[in-house]
């Protein structure tokens, strides 16, 4: 078991790479800070190529946030679950989605499990991958894409599942920073190094070591 | 007496005051229909404009609105800066060289100029206040209009539309580099190996993103332009960014100016509409040459 960490916030940006073969677990937290409040919706699927795909299975799990899950999420193809209870996809139905209601609080965490003979056994065979894609849109209707790059598709965060049984990720989302309260964050750091420097420097036993060190220099 | 003539005249003036009083207010009662319905309506906006005046702030900052994204890539939907008059648009392409937005427009000379002859136009969009610049570079070769079928910037392939021939222009320097004819092969199974990556769904576009790689497996160099035909899509199933078509399926350039190695492979990104939401498949089929 491969376990990874997507850690997507203002600590981390996550670049595209690949990981091995095996199952793989990714965690997902997105700083929704900035559209708290927000009614808007979730979307995750997972779906086949157009060629001939191997199965995989995907699990959304551990969903936390304090935003507010809407009633009656639409679901189709092969999905499972309700959040924030564990979500099972598979690749079997050419369209498989969970799109659903969503209130932004200030935190969105969930984990997503990719697991299946395509990762685990890849068949050399198959010529189509799978892919997990998650969005999150600042309407109910799910059409404004929101805390993502990708503001025509929407995509916020995308796994690939490939014909060799590794993954590959690529992150979109939107870091709410505050950059106005960092740089303060830094000046007052700075000022108060400078002064806690020049108040040791007023220390008379760091006179005398200084003094010393030019007279030996000398 | 003159006292009399003073109290006749302020009677008289009276009176036509007091006439003309009564007209304008008969006249204003007794406006056509037509004018009656707009006075009203304007009377109606202006009464819920005084209960929702606009907010009175001039020191408030204009409003920035976000800045449209800058769609990349050869691009089907073109609205060239210039009159159809002057010339006819295929398709274009957009990217970023050395850091500024280019556009590269192609096509051919107007109808009433001459049809036969290509073009294509170079348009540069530095940052703001750094001004737009434009370059018009006309074909080598007369063979109609000419359409951009891939792009490895800054090396743009475009073919003629009798599918004659196939010109590389550099946009660097804005000038055709080579000119050559190329025939139409149907590259044989064994000689590649087609793949695709799961499509992801895209809720805001309502379509379904994923892409296409074709890997050279022979020991040989495959020639350009390599194309992809989706034989056998799935009915009702659309192939949003095709390049073309052959043989009534759509069809999509390989983003490949030089020729495919042994063992290199060329990826591309395809984008379907499917409003079923169905399974899509389709069966590729890989030719070098101009469709």
């Amino acid at each position: 078991m491969c376990k990874r960490s997507v850690i997507i916030g203002a600590l981390l940006a996550c670049l595209p790479w690949a990981a091995s073969a095996g199952p793989v677990t990714y965690n997902v937290l997105v700083d929704t800070s900035s559209i708290s409040g927000t009614t808007g919706s979730l979307d995750f699927n997972f779906n086949p190529g157009p060629l001939v795909s191997q199965a995989a299975s995907l699990q959304i799990l551990n969903f936390a946030s304090n935003g507010s899950l809407a009633a009656s999420p639409t679901v189709s193809g092969d999905v499972s679950g309700v959040l924030p209870a564990t979500l099972t996809f598979d690749n079997g139905a050419g369209f498989n989605d969970y799109f659903g209601g969503f209130t932004f609080g200030t935190t969105l965490d969930f984990k997503v499990s990719l697991y299946g003979p395509a990762l685990s056994s890849p068949d050399g065979i198959s010529t189509s991958g799978s892919t997990f894609a998650f969005s999150m849109f600042s309407d109910v209707a799910g059409t404004t894409p929101v805390l993502t790059t990708d503001l025509i598709n929407g995509y916020a965060f995308i796994a690939d599942v490939n014909l060799d049984g590794t993954t590959a990720t690529t992150n979109f989302i939107i870091t709410s920073s505050v950059p106005e309260l960092n740089s303060f964050v830094l000046l007052g750091s700075a000022i108060s190094m400078l002064g806690a420097l020049l108040r040791l420097s007023s220390i008379p036993a760091l006179r005398k070591m200084a003094r010393g060190a030019r007279l030996m220099s000398s | 007496m003159n006292t009399n003539y003073r109290i006749i005249a302020r009677i008289i003036a009276l009176g036509f005051l007091l006439v003309g009083s009564v007209s304008v207010l008969l006249r204003g009662q007794s406006l056509p229909p037509e004018k009656q319905t707009i006075e009203n309506q304007y009377s109606q906006e202006r009464a819920t404009g005084a209960q929702n005046p606009a907010p009175k702030n001039p020191a408030a900052p204009y409003p920035i609105a976000p800045e449209q994204p800058f769609p990349m890539g050869v691009l089907n939907d073109c609205a060239p800066p210039f009159s159809s008059e002057e010339a006819s648009i295929e398709n274009c392409w957009a990217g970023l060289l050395n850091g500024v937005k280019t556009i590269v427009y192609a096509g051919a000379e107007a109808n009433d100029i001459d049809p036969q002859q290509g073009l294509v136009y170079v348009v540069s969009a530095p940052t703001y206040p750094a001004p737009v610049s434009g370059n018009r570079v006309l074909t080598p070769v007369k063979a109609g209009s000419v359409r951009i079928v891939a792009a490895q910037s800054p090396l743009l392939m475009l073919v003629t539309a009798s599918g004659s021939y196939v010109l590389t222009f550099n946009i660097n320097t804005a000038t055709f580099t080579s000119v050559t004819t190329t025939p139409l092969v149907l590259v044989a199974a064994n000689q590649v190996v087609t793949t695709a990556s799961g499509l992801a769904y895209s809720r805001a576009t309502q379509t379904f993103t994923g892409t296409v790689t074709v890997k050279n497996i022979s020991g040989n160099a495959i020639a350009v332009p390599l194309s992809v035909v989706f034989a056998a899509l799935t009915s009702g199933v659309t192939l949003l960014n095709a390049t073309g078509a052959y043989n009534g399926n759509p069809d999509i350039a390989m983003p490949l100016v030089t020729t495919l190695a042994p063992g290199q492979t060329v990826t591309t990104t395809v984008q379907f509409s499917n409003p079923s939401n169905g399974a899509i498949n389709f069966t590729p089929v890989v030719y070098s040459g101009s469709l």
